[in-house]
Formats: structure tokens, sequence, C-alpha cells
């Protein structure tokens, strides 16, 4: 795979060199490019386009948003906080953002 | 301490636990832990801003002009040291050479070292000296040696918590050499938080540190709002590491910090007065310095603008290098001169050290050294008959000159000197990478011996901690 701005900046060294250490801590480079990337950006928003097409609501897309990415199902809670922000009828947009939401939650990112 | 740990933490204790006697694992006893006994420096500067002319800049054809030849079919060689004219500076009995006069000017505001010795590292290659320039230390190394801008965003941190402490302007590393140029570029084990935050086109710099394209601040806002309310809500929020959470919940907080700060317009360079943009812009370089007056501006720390190295581009001028050198002259001459003047007048230069500075010099004739000649690299023929052989087109590392100002360096000062006749070498107070690096600590009050226990031997920000400050560079 092609190295990009995305993988660089979470931590994929170099060929060239020599490389025997890794982070165990998130930082602003990392955060920035999550945040407004371009790789990451495009990745979600076709991800969000295909999502709109298979599933036919907002209730089912939360439940498998948590599903697939964490394994569990949603709490009461989260459940609620997700419908807030998606509605009734979710605009890709919408489904755009809450992937990016749960991808950026410590519960799925895994740092070492 | 915290208590929880992760797992690579746990990997490292429990391996060395159980198999120490077969001497593999370690407790790295912090990887971090810092074992110097650190002395303590007033500083006089809190900024660097290192203008970096890539590609090797020939010393007789820029700061120490010797005696020109004009071009005339059928020339010898050996008799051009110098290909332009020279002009008298602001100081005393000092000459550029033709095209610096904005910087000629203003030189009474700084230091002129003209007695640069780069090191012999073999065959001549750009990016291992200027790997060597940028960390101090010779290629390749076991582990990944921090840049010198990472070594000080590590020791001095940000100096406004919203603008990266390391920021790198104007380098690609989609051009031949890119994954050389990274090697260098880089925080090495001092952590990827330390690492250069990569600009490679000013004019852009602003996307970097704004929203995604397309995305309305209110939709943003909106984003981060549910994200900070899943992250209240996750499981996680019970069960997981504090140094997970913290870590990840800080960095997101900061970049979310500088999207939405008034300090991220420094990045925009549309909002630059036009008179100013007009002078700063002579392309990419001149709008780096710019770019980067902005940011020194608004508390960056560490700024390295470069013209860009791109092999047989720029500074690397293999052929016609006077025509081409007419060229970069213009590129450096009115930013810089500029950027200076702003500082000054703005009062920050007193604590914004500003380097000029390149990994070589240039020759017509002598590759490497006089004494230490490596493998010639480009064909000079004896009799001159065309202009594209008119220029330095080998590799010179016996005679470069650096410039620096503010930040406590002397105003109105040469250190050092070159010989006037070919080789062209130091004669006088010859300085080399690790003394100079040990200057711009020093500037900073960063201890000579500042040191890191790295894979269980000592790691220095000079090799073994070599190099002394050279306190008459500084007032």
């Amino acid at each position: 795979v092609a190295n990009n701005s995305f993988l660089t900046a979470m931590g994929r060294p170099n060929r060239e060199i020599v490389s025997t250490s890794r982070d165990s801590q998130a930082n602003l480079l990392q955060s920035l490019e999550l945040t407004n990337g371009e790789k990451l950006n495009d990745v979600l928003y076709k991800g969000a386009e295909l999502w709109k097409e298979k599933y036919p609501s907002s209730d089912v897309i939360i439940q498998e948003v948590f599903v697939q990415t964490l394994n569990r199902k949603p709490s009461q809670k989260e459940f609620q906080i997700a419908k807030a922000a998606l509605g009734d009828q979710p605009e890709t947009d919408k489904i755009q953002d809450l992937f990016w939401a749960v991808l950026l939650l410590p519960e799925f990112q895994l740092i070492y | 301490m915290k208590n929880n740990l992760n797992r690579r933490d746990f990997l490292k204790k429990t391996s060395a636990a159980t198999i120490a006697t077969m001497g593999l694992g370690s407790p790295i006893a912090g990887l971090f832990s810092s074992c110097n006994t650190r002395i303590s420096i007033p500083a006089s500067a809190d900024t660097v801003i290192l203008l970096f002319m890539a590609g090797g800049m020939a010393h007789t054809e820029t700061f120490d002009p010797k005696k020109y030849t004009p071009f005339r079919k059928g020339m010898e060689s050996k008799e051009v040291l110098s290909t332009f004219p020279s002009f008298p500076t602001a100081l005393d009995g000092i000459h550029f050479s033709e095209g610096l006069e904005s910087i000629g000017k203003i030189m009474d505001k700084g230091t002129l070292i003209r007695s640069y010795v780069a090191a012999d590292l073999g065959h001549i290659l750009h990016t291992r000296h200027q790997y060597h320039w940028h960390t101090c230390y010779e290629p390749p190394q076991s582990v990944v040696v921090p840049h010198i801008g990472s070594w000080i965003a590590k020791e001095l941190g940000p100096l406004n918590p919203v603008i990266p402490p390391f920021i790198n302007i104007g380098q690609r590393f989609t051009v031949g050499e890119g994954e050389e140029l990274k090697a260098f570029h880089s925080a090495g084990f001092l952590g990827s938080e330390f690492g250069p935050f990569l600009i490679p086109d000013p004019s852009t710099g602003l996307e970097s540190v704004r929203p995604p394209v397309g995305m309305s601040t209110s939709r943003f806002e909106a984003r981060n709002q549910l994200y900070e309310n899943l992250v209240k809500e996750s499981a996680m929020g019970e069960f997981g590491s504090d140094y997970q959470k913290e870590s990840l919940k800080r960095s997101m907080e900061q970049a979310y910090m500088l999207l939405n700060s008034p300090e991220a317009k420094a990045f925009d360079l549309s909002l630059e007065a036009k008179e100013s943009y007009d002078m700063y812009n002579t392309g990419k370089f001149g709008l780096g310095c710019l770019l980067a007056k902005r940011l020194v501006d608004q508390g960056a720390r560490f700024i390295s603008v470069t013209t860009e190295y791109e092999p047989f581009f720029g500074w690397d001028t293999h052929d016609n290098g006077h025509t081409r050198l007419k060229d970069m002259k213009k590129m450096i001459d009115a930013p810089i001169a500029r950027l200076i003047q702003d500082l000054d007048e703005s009062g920050r230069l007193d604590r914004t050290l500003v380097i000029v500075a390149s990994e070589f010099s240039r020759d017509m004739l002598t590759e490497g050294r006089p004494e230490l000649k490596v493998l010639d690299q480009v064909e000079v023929p004896d009799i001159i008959e065309d202009m594209k052989n008119y220029g330095m087109h080998r590799h010179f590392t016996d005679g470069c000159s650096i410039l620096m100002f503010g930040g406590g360096v002397k105003r109105g000062h040469v250190y050092g000197r070159t010989a006037d006749e070919r080789p062209c070498k130091t004669v006088e107070k010859p300085i080399k990478i690790d003394s100079i690096h040990q200057t711009i600590y020093h500037a900073l009050g960063i201890s000579p011996d500042t040191n890191y226990e790295i894979e269980k031997r000592p790691f220095y920000t000079t090799p073994d901690g070599h190099g002394k400050a050279e306190l008459d560079l500084l007032a």
C-alpha cells in the first residue's frame, strides 16, 4: 500500500530507516489528520453513501454502527445521543459524522 | 503515576521479569527518563526560524564573493572564482555577491559566519549532508534520530499551546530522494508529538488548520458535540486506561482548539496586507518567510522554511550555475531581508533567532575539500566555451557561509574567513555542525548535556555531547 499522509501521521515508519519504538500516546498531528484529513474524510463519506442506500432507518444504522465497530449494542443513552444527531431520515453528511464520532472514541482506537 | 499499564508496557515488564536471564527484555526504566544533570543557562531566544538553502549554496556566489571573472568564450575554468561582481554591505569592508542587495543592507542587524566546514561523509549526497545538518548525526543511525526542531519542541514545548512547536514549511516528499528527506524530518525516539507539522505549500497552509473542505462551521461544531457526548457515555469511560483516554482526548481537544483558535488565522496569507504580501512574494520560499513571520507573531517555537530540495533544482546547480543563481538570489533576497526588518520593527527579533544556512557550498573545480577530494560528479571542461559551464557546479565542503540574526546573536559581526584564492577554503575559525547546534541550544537555554537513555545508552543533542557553543557569536 502506498504511503499517504494519513498513514504517516498514524506512525507508519519509513522503510528506509530503522524504527525501534512506537508512540504510546496520541498527538496533535494525528488528531488534526483525523479531524480534517482528506483521506479519512473521503473514506467516511463514501461509506456513508453506501450505508444510506443499504439501511432503511436511523435506528438500524445506529445499531449497526455500534455492533460493527465496537462489537456491542449501544446503550440507551448512546442510542438517544446518536438518534438526536441523525434524525429520522438521515442524510449522508449526518451518517458520515456519526461514523467519525464513533471511530474516534477511545473505545475504538487502540494506541500502543 | 498511573496505575494502568498499557499493552506495550505490560509486555515489556513481564518479559523483563521472566526472560531477563536470557538477556532479551529490559524493564526500560522509563524510555524517556532523562538522566542528565542539566546546567542552567539564561536563554536569549525563545523562537528559531531556520531558512534552509537546500541543494548547496556556493559561498563565493553569495555571502563570500571572491574575484569576479566575467564570462567569455575560451576562458579557463581555473580562473573563475566568482561569476558575479560584488557590492559593499552595511558592514565595513564586507562585500556580498550581486543580487543580494536587500540582505546586504540589513547585515548590521546580524552575524555573518564565513567559516562553516561541512563534514566528510564520503561520496557527496545532498540528503546525507542535510540529514547531518538537521540532526547533527551522520547517517545511517541505528535509531531514528530527532531533527533539531524536535529537540527544541521536546525541551521547550510550544510557546503558545495552540501553535504546534515544530513547523516545517516548503518541503514536499514526493520529489526525488523523498524517502531520504523523510528520514530526518522526524522526531525519532522523542515521539511523534514533537515531529514536524508539515506545510509543503505555504499558500495552502490554511487547509491544514481548518475543518475539512466542504464542512460548514455549524456542522463541524455539531460533529464535535456529538463526539463529546458519546465519549462521556462510552463504556471506556469506566474501564479504559487513563493513559489512553487522556492522551487521545487531550490531542483531540488540542486539534479542536487549534482549528477554532484566532491564531489559526496566522496560516491564512490572504489576510496579510497586500503591500507586505507583495514584498514577500517571490514564490513559495518568499511566502514561506511570510508565513513564518505570521506564526512567530502568534507564538511559534521552531519554524523551518526551505527553498525546497529537489535533485538538480534550486541551489543544486550541476549546470548553468551563473544563470540559475540569479533566480535563486531573487527568490531569497527580498523575503529574508523583509523578514528580519519586520521582526526587528515588531521587537520580536531580540528573542527570535533566524538562521540562513545550506548543507554545503560549491566550487567550480573542487569536489569535497582540497586535501580530501571525493569523486567528481560533474564534468568541468578546462576551457569554457558555453555559458552552461559557467558556474559553481561541484560540491564544496570546506568553506560555507551562515547568517544569523536576533535571539542574542551579535549585531554587525563577522566570524571566520576563507582564502581569497582557490581553493577558497576556511582559513580562520573553522566551525562545525556540532558547535552550530550547541550555539543554537545555548541561545535557547537548552543545556549542552541534554540527553535521554535510548536503548540503554545515553543519546545527546549532539553526538556524545560534543561541540561547544561558540560564545563569540553571541552578544
